[in-house]
């Protein structure tokens, strides 16, 4: 099980029901109408807040240029300012560069790890739904005592392990990540399989592969969506509690985590800066993504 | 049997005057029941008519206080011997539906709670309001369950409602209706979801009930054959609008209105009872869509330019009726 | 019935052995296998392999594999150079720790999220519950550790009314004999950091499970009947809305010991969720690797146990 109630629950309390033509209309361009279909006031709130931080990190710099690294000896713990705005930290770093740096890596690393835990997820549960019987069965019990495994427990495991950088810590996210993703795509994709369109088209010859690609895939593919802004959620969250614990991202490079931690270590002197910000960078990017995801799913659910 | 209420002053039975029902606010409002008026003397038994929409368990809910979120009564007055309900307090209110008001519903298992045992649930208001202790009120409850014909009854107090069949459970519903000795028994489509033997068992026992406590009862159906087998007075309800009313003898020899000559058409003979509507066509207005005419005009084969002004004036005496062009000619 | 059970109870010992399996993988899998695991990344290639030697690790995997069940059923887990005590003798200490913390978070969470749940389902879809379910979200999206955090810096450093972690009693927490009211004094800060995120996440599947209920027939029988609101509430709705706490609790365990490690790492809190993060820290992988598996195990007991419990309990009454 992911440990999000809310993904949890799209596997169930969804009705299985085809969403035709998805893609083709995308391609066709009348984008509007998709758009259409799936806005939702939380959608477009989640989605802004995103957007929002994607320009801080990114944009950013442009707008505020400052090394996030420099330290300066003689602006100590500055409380926010209008030369720094987001105050300094015990080394005189400025903290609203440090900020943009570690939005940076804090989002990519969990854009990053979601792609490879959603194609983990999708290939597992898509194997295991089109396997025989016996096979599933065999998938499913492996799937369950993998899910025993609470996924931060793992990945402070592995994160001991491995050096620590960007690249490892992807993949570590990613490939730890995709358990409770494979039972929802192997449920939906059962569910799916018995439908007349998928028996029609297995009668007309079409492969398992080619089934799985097209009807199946295309079905789920909003649940996949959902699912897929629960799983961003839930990463940022996992990596910045790994930097928190001085498990991700390592110092100096900043990343939203190890500034929440740089400040919990000072908390004794009080500088609120230190940690407000960090955590608050954090939680906007987390409930951003399950505001999103919620809309999208209420438009699904047709409400 | 009367002992835990003492009786009131005033006529025995129900009165219901110029009773309104609205959702909404300001500009957003609607009616959803519009100037009903009727009376179920003690012992007597009203047959309330109409298809679903047409506002009968609304009319139900409005006398009980128990209006869904965002409805209230905006008009008129509901008095049941002789105590005016529409300015009770809420605790007064609940009281009154715990002695004084019986209701019994159409399914009856999930009218049932399923995770309390039958003796339980009957017995609720018994403690509630009648001031019993436990054994008093299981014994109580045990007392109803026999007089409802629930054979083994001693046996079966401690059972859930899932183990009773759905003949066993509405003689359940209705001992839990029963539970105070109320004075108006409201029965909202009761036997729609029985086979149609235990369908008359269950009316009989309604009947015999009604006798030996001398209840105002309110039959809700859309089975006009139901009522005209077992109800005194009758009242058609179209759109929230009680469009003919009077004395069941009365109506049936002669419904004045189209629309009750409409249902009483439609009456199964040997038909499945879905088909009973199948010759009126089309559907009731919501009640956003109200209009100041007939209400019915859309849908009535005798409609004028007329029926679509103004409401039609009241018609007849005791049997009456709202319609310009009445089935037989104007009185 | 008997069915059910001995079946649940197969499943759940073929998921422990699949456990202990992959976290034999695991280990295996590491980069340079588990000699540099316990003696860390920067081992002589001689000390390497002494330690093979000595460990057995230079026979086949599948007689290895052997070794590690004997170690295990042995409840030899391993010797902590780092704690300098065998393993399984640390684990009693810290397990009683996070146990006490996560039944009082637990505790804490089941007492508010049914308050909360049931005032959710009777307002649902009105101004109310629509406010209850925007706070669930908030709370829900705060990670651990910012709380934990925020709470520091408020009620221990600024207000100075608890401590800001640790544990109570004398300054040696394993040799516990600790002074009780120091020990609650310590608790209260971490158990409230962990009750947050479960209360969200908990009052939110127990509100739509209130609403749910609060939508169905014998309610408005209840009503009819006169049954005051707090009655219906309690001895009608609650009754049944109740019903798949159990089971949601057992779903819930991971995300007990997820939000454990944070907040236990936060308070500096000496329970299982910390020692696996010294650990891992200090790379310790003989300790990190017993944690992993406890923490495996008792999911899979906590998910038997929810299981079996709801079967004994779902026996009295039952829908058709």
């Amino acid at each position: 099980m992911s440990s999000h109630p809310t993904g949890m629950a799209v596997n169930t309390r969804l009705v299985a029901r085809p969403v035709p033509g998805l893609f083709t209309r995308l391609w066709t361009g009348s984008l509007s109408h998709w758009v259409g279909q799936y806005s939702h006031p939380m959608t477009w709130t989640g989605l802004t807040i995103f957007v929002l931080l994607l320009l801080f990190s990114w944009g950013g710099p442009w707008v505020y240029p400052a090394d996030p690294l420099a330290i300066h000896a003689n602006h100590i713990l500055l409380a926010p300012s209008w030369r720094f705005p987001l105050g300094t930290d015990n080394l005189g770093r400025n903290m609203l560069a440090r900020m943009m740096a570690g939005g940076r890596v804090t989002l990519e690393v969990g854009l990053l790890g979601s792609f490879i835990a959603l194609f983990m997820g999708v290939l597992y549960g898509m194997s295991a739904a089109l396997s025989p019987r016996w096979l599933d069965k065999v998938l499913m019990r492996l799937l369950d005592a993998l899910l025993a495994l609470p996924g931060l427990v793992l990945m402070i495991f592995f994160a001991a392990l491995v050096p620590l950088n960007a690249l490892s810590l992807v993949l570590v996210l990613g490939f730890l990540s995709w358990p409770g993703l494979a039972r929802i795509v192997r449920n939906e994709a059962l569910a799916y399989k018995e439908r007349d369109y998928v028996l029609a088209a297995r009668q007309f010859g079409a492969g398992t592969f080619y089934i799985a690609r097209t009807h199946l895939m295309r079905s789920m593919l909003p649940i996949l969506i959902v699912n897929a802004t629960f799983m961003v959620a839930d990463l940022i969250l996992a990596l910045s509690g790994l930097s928190f614990l001085g498990l991700g991202i390592q110092p100096p490079h900043p990343s939203w985590g190890g500034l929440l931690n740089d400040g919990l270590q000072l908390v004794i002197i009080g500088p609120w800066w230190l940690i407000v910000f960090p955590g608050l960078a954090i939680f906007l990017a987390i409930v951003a993504m399950n505001v999103l995801g919620q809309g999208l799913l209420a438009r699904l659910e047709g409400r | 049997m009367r002992a835990v209420i003492p009786p009131k002053p005033g006529p025995a039975g129900l009165q219901v005057q110029d009773l309104g029902v609205s959702f909404g606010r300001g500009r957003k409002a609607f009616d959803v029941i519009d100037s009903l008026s009727f009376q179920v003397g003690a012992g007597e038994t009203l047959g309330l008519v109409g298809e679903s929409g047409s506002g009968k368990s609304m009319t139900a809910a409005a006398l009980m206080g128990l209006l869904p979120w965002g409805g209230r009564i905006s008009a008129g007055s509901v008095r049941l011997d002789g105590t005016e309900l529409t300015q009770l307090s809420a605790p007064a209110l609940r009281a009154v539906r715990g002695r004084e008001i019986g209701m019994i519903f159409q399914n009856p298992l999930s009218s049932l709670n399923p995770s309390l045992t039958i003796a339980q649930q009957i017995a609720e208001p018994y403690r509630l309001y009648g001031g019993a202790d436990a054994q008093a009120a299981r014994t109580h409850a045990l007392d109803l369950l026999r007089e409802v014909g629930v054979p083994d009854a001693a046996r079966r107090l401690d059972d859930y409602p899932h183990q009773f069949s759905g003949g066993m459970r509405q003689r359940v519903m209705i001992a839990m209706a029963l539970v105070c000795h109320p004075r108006l028994l409201i029965a909202d489509e009761p036997t729609t979801a029985l086979d149609v033997i235990t369908q008359a068992q269950i009316l009989r026992l309604i009947r015999r009930l009604q006798k030996a406590l001398g209840m105002a009862v309110i039959f809700i159906t859309h089975d006009l054959s139901l009522v005209a087998e077992h109800a005194d007075s009758v009242m058609v309800l179209y759109a929230g609008r009680a469009v003919e009313q009077g004395p069941a003898e009365a109506f049936f020899r002669a419904p004045r209105h189209p629309y009750s000559q409409a249902l009483l058409h439609a009456i199964p003979r040997l038909a499945k009872p879905e088909e009973r509507l199948s010759d009126i066509d089309g559907l009731p207005p919501r009640p956003q869509e109200f209009s100041k005419g007939c209400r019915f005009a859309p849908r009535c084969p005798a409609v004028t330019p007329e029926c679509l002004n103004a409401y039609p004036q009241r018609q007849g005496g005791a049997h009456h009726f709202y319609c310009m062009h009445p089935v037989g000619g104007s009185a | 019935m008997k069915r059910m059970i001995l079946n649940r109870l197969g499943t759940s010992a073929l998921s422990l052995f699949l456990l202990v399996t992959i976290v034999f993988f695991m280990i295996h899998a590491t980069p340079g296998g588990p000699a540099y695991s316990i003696l860390g990344l920067h081992a002589t290639p001689q000390a390497v392999a002494a330690l093979d030697r000595q460990m057995g690790l230079d026979h086949p995997v599948w007689q290895q594999y052997g070794i590690w069940w004997e170690h295990l059923l042995e409840g030899n887990l391993g010797y902590s150079f780092t704690q300098h005590a065998p393993v399984a003798s640390l684990m009693g200490a810290y397990l009683k720790n996070s146990i006490l913390l996560y039944a009082l978070a637990t505790a804490i969470a089941i007492v508010f999220s049914v308050i909360i749940g049931m005032w959710q389902g009777y307002w649902a879809e009105r101004t109310p519950g629509l406010v209850i379910g925007g706070l669930q979200m908030i709370v829900y999206s705060l990670p651990v550790f910012f709380i934990g955090t925020l709470l520091i810096l408020f009620f221990a450093i600024d207000l100075n009314w608890f401590p800001p972690g640790g544990i109570g009693g004398d300054e040696h927490w394993q040799s516990g004999g600790a002074h009780i009211g120091s020990y609650i004094q310590h608790m209260i800060l971490p158990g409230v950091t962990l009750a947050l995120p479960l209360t969200a996440g908990l009052s939110r599947y127990f509100g739509h499970q209130a609403r749910d209920e609060y939508r169905l027939d014998y309610v408005r029988t209840a009503r009819a009947r006169g049954v005051p609101p707090f009655r219906i509430a309690v001895n009608h709705v609650l009754r049944n809305a109740i019903r798949p706490l159990v089971t949601v609790i057992g779903m819930m365990i991971p995300a007990i010991f997820v939000g454990g490690v944070l907040t236990e790492s936060v308070f500096n809190y000496p329970g299982l969720g910390w020692l696996l993060w010294r650990s891992a820290l200090e790379q310790d992988y003989p300790t990190l690797t017993a944690i992993v598996l406890l923490i495996g195990i008792l999911t899979i007991l906590g998910n038997l146990g929810a299981d079996l419990l709801n079967s004994i309990l779902d026996v009295r009454v039952r829908y058709e």
